[in-house]
């Protein structure tokens, strides 16, 4: 089965409860996002960017099979 | 810190006093330097609503924040003229009062190193995949902003 890998991170951990899931295959980020959104809807008010394949994504991207996406709030290093 | 890769900024827990005393007096043979600038961030000991932070957790997207330290580190090469730069954050638990980021820029003369080191600072704070989780006193915490 075609899936995703995605890493959590940071304040987002606390609203899946894990930090790394496995998510069904589906075609683009924004696909993505409305997907995650339905499977964690304690997201829908949260600020994140995504990455790809650990580059960010600020616009539409299309996804393949087996790409590792992570899930970025904020950062607050330093 | 030895036996590190010297891509990898990060060391788990503080930064110890003793270490960055150490990586001052390992300068001492490059006698081309005429100046190192030194930021060393500190864990602050905030109050919020009658708790304290008694520590920081950081984590980070280890692989992607290399990866854009490497960026980071290219641009400020480019841009002046560093003898050499070293920058170590810190994950896992820091308690307040100890250090969590150490960079460290040496230049001929101080301009360039002082310059370097505000920059990279910023960078690293708005560039770099890393989180701090507050713990306060009673154990309960709240995500850094």
């Amino acid at each position: 089965m075609s899936v995703l890998e995605v890493l959590v991170f940071g304040q987002l951990t606390d609203s899946i409860g894990k930090d790394r899931i496995h998510f069904s295959y589906v075609q683009d980020t924004e696909l993505f996002r409305k997907a995650l959104n339905e499977s964690f809807p304690g997201l829908r008010d949260k600020t994140f960017l995504l990455a790809v394949n650990q580059e960010l994504v600020l616009k539409k991207k299309i996804l393949k099979p087996g790409d590792t996406l992570a899930l970025l709030p904020p950062f607050s290093g330093g | 810190m030895t036996h590190r890769n010297p891509n990898n900024i990060f060391i788990q827990g503080a930064i110890s006093p003793s270490q960055i005393g150490k990586d001052i007096a390992a300068h001492q043979g490059k006698t081309r330097i005429g100046g190192h600038s030194i930021f060393l961030g500190q864990v602050r000991a905030d109050e919020m609503q009658g708790q304290t932070v008694r520590a920081i957790e950081y984590t980070a997207y280890e692989a992607m924040a290399l990866d854009k330290m490497h960026q980071i580190r290219e641009a400020i090469f480019s841009k002046y003229s560093l003898v050499c730069l070293h920058v170590y954050h810190s994950l896992g638990i820091v308690a307040s009062g100890e250090i969590c980021l150490f960079v460290f820029s040496s230049s001929v003369h101080r301009k360039d190193a002082i310059m370097a080191t505000e920059e990279i600072v910023n960078n690293i704070k708005s560039s770099l995949p890393i989180w701090g989780k507050e713990i306060f006193t009673n154990d309960e915490y709240q995500w850094k902003k």
